[in-house]
């Protein structure tokens, strides 16, 4: 019997049909054994280890196409693979290389009963699933996490009034000093006033910091404005609406639209001096004076030097020396204690997204510091942090992950009109309104010498 | 301890999330290392472009990323301090692995 022509196309639609659900039980194959050999990997690790092992899967999943885009580009000017290809040769293969794992690959789900961590995008959405105890403390850390391209200043409270020498910066700017409080002529320790205020020499450096911060938030965000453009006008491939331009107005990158975003996010302690030094700064929210970027409370060792430490307390100094992070000086607290109340302050740098300024002290800055160039604790608390110094850490695509810059504002000429408020912030918050913000500190610290950082 | 096992397809950001862990762990004073299996890849495998990464080669890679999974027990199991002063307690051992997807053991 003569197959009509309708029952052609049903035959051949049939095989079709059919032809298709075997490539995708194939497909289910792969998928399915994707998420066998997790829990294959979970069950080894448990059994090697004797269930003493927390076993967390972390999974990234991008559908930004903006986002991949860049991924994209990072790896390949990244990955040794590549570095022998052609751009264009290295995108087509690493494409290829995604597509072959795309068909084997299974996102998590809860269904498999593993404790995982997944992050979308490298922003703030993630999902969590069985995580407890101290994987959770970790949470607020992932959520921080971006690829975002702001720096980050860190800088030294500057020079107060009652800092007497130990204080004040040498001619060549690199004072000595590290962990300890550097040696005085004729005295073994260093103390300041705890609510000294700025020197002159100060107030300077305040006003030529203000200055530096505009500068570089105007070249900031003209920069970051460049690089949505070009992703605008060169848009990938597989781009649909890109997600990255709906989310930010089309405006046009104007110097006035620069001007008027270009603040930073401000943290300082909540010693005067440090409020102060940030006083000039244009800022983008209300400046964070936290205590937790208050000095290191050395107990009794305060204000010493290291020497005077070493033979005034020689059990204790050993004690310490044998363990720099956890013995705790007496009376006072461990570097321990102190990375523990920076946390939260070092993941909201992290997490933000505009520049940032921390203005702090010695013993706060070289901790911070130690984060952004994986220094040991040991290396940190051997670096200098000098006084009307800025270090700027911006990410990078190296191994590094930041790049550190040290810059001196001490040889800039003063600027002329240092007072002269971005837009109306200065007025309600100059140098002399921090005094009378805190006035009831000033007077009740008065008495309380404090060391110099 | 605690192992991180990182999942993702390539490019989505697995080695640089497992960089900013470690930095953040150790910078608390855990002791913190990553497991890169397309590391050791590079060292064992000639060829590196997208053929090796292709459904033939699947058992190739799998016993690659498990050459590197079981040194990451091992490290684990290590009692030894990991630091000169021998104060830090191995129970605290964070290890990281940074393999490409989950497609690893048999």
């Amino acid at each position: 019997m003569a197959l009509t022509p309708r029952q052609t196309i049903g035959c051949s639609l049939g095989t079709l049909l059919l032809l298709v659900d075997r490539m995708l039980s194939v497909d289910r194959l792969d998928r399915a054994q994707a998420v066998r050999r997790r829990q294959v990997v979970a069950q080894t690790l448990d059994r090697e280890l004797h269930g003493e092992c927390q076993v967390i899967f972390v999974e990234s999943v991008c559908n930004d196409t903006s986002v991949l885009e860049r991924n994209l580009l990072q790896k390949i000017s990244m990955s040794p693979d590549y570095c022998a290809m052609e751009c264009e040769a290295a995108l087509a293969d690493l494409r290829t290389r995604i597509a072959q794992y795309e068909s084997q690959y299974e996102t998590l789900t809860t269904h498999e009963r593993l404790s995982f961590i997944k992050l979308f995008d490298l922003s703030s959405e993630l999902h969590l699933n069985l995580i407890y105890g101290s994987v959770a403390r970790l949470v607020p850390y992932m959520m921080g996490i971006h690829i975002g391209r702001r720096p980050i200043w860190l800088v030294r409270a500057a020079h107060c009034e009652d800092a007497g020498d130990g204080g004040t910066p040498n001619s060549s700017g690199e004072p000595s000093e590290s962990a300890f409080p550097s040696r005085r002529q004729g005295s073994q320790t260093v103390i300041v006033p705890r609510a000294a205020a700025l020197s002159e020499e100060g107030l300077l450096f305040a006003q030529r910091l203000g200055a530096f911060v505009r500068a570089r938030c105007v070249e900031h965000h003209v920069a970051s404005d460049a690089t949505l453009t070009q992703q605008r006008e060169a848009p990938p491939a597989t781009a649909g609406a890109g997600t990255a331009d709906s989310m930010r107005p089309e405006s046009t990158v104007s110097s006035v639209d620069a001007m008027s975003e270009s603040g930073c996010v401000i943290y300082t302690s909540t010693l005067p001096r440090a409020i102060q030094t940030a006083s000039f700064v244009p800022r983008l929210t209300r400046p964070h004076a936290t205590s937790t970027l208050n000095p290191l409370d050395r107990g009794v060792a305060y204000g010493l030097t290291e020497e005077a430490f070493a033979t005034g307390m020689a059990e204790d100094y050993a004690r310490w020396r044998a363990d720099l992070r956890h013995t705790r000086f007496p009376g006072g607290e461990s570097y321990s204690d102190l990375i523990a109340r920076l946390e939260p302050t070092l993941i909201e740098l992290e997490q933000q997204t505009s520049p940032v300024l921390v203005v702090s002290h010695v013993s706060t800055l070289q901790v911070l510091s130690a984060y952004f160039t994986a220094n040991s604790l040991e290396e940190a608390l051997a670096t200098s942090i000098p006084h009307h110094t800025v270090i700027e850490f911006k990410p990078s695509a190296t191994t590094m992950m930041w790049e550190r810059e040290l810059i001196h504002l001490d040889d800039a000429v003063p600027p002329k009109s240092p007072a002269t408020p971005a837009g109306g912030c200065h007025a309600r918050h100059g140098p002399d309104a921090a005094a009378v913000i805190y006035p009831a500190t000033v007077a009740m610290r008065q008495a309380q010498p404090e060391e110099l950082r | 301890m605690t192992v991180f096992i990182m999942v993702g397809l390539p490019a989505r950001g697995k080695s640089f999330i497992s960089k900013k862990l470690e930095r953040f762990l150790s910078w608390r004073g855990e002791t913190v290392r990553i497991f890169n299996v397309g590391e050791r890849r590079r060292k064992l495998a000639s060829a590196q472009d997208a053929s090796f990464f292709s459904k033939e080669n699947l058992a190739v890679r799998e016993d690659i990323a498990q050459g590197v999974l079981y040194e990451m027990v091992e490290w684990l199991r290590s009692s030894a301090p990991p630091s000169s002063n021998g104060l830090a307690d191995p129970s605290r051992r964070f290890a990281i692995f940074d393999a490409t997807n989950s497609v690893i053991a048999h």
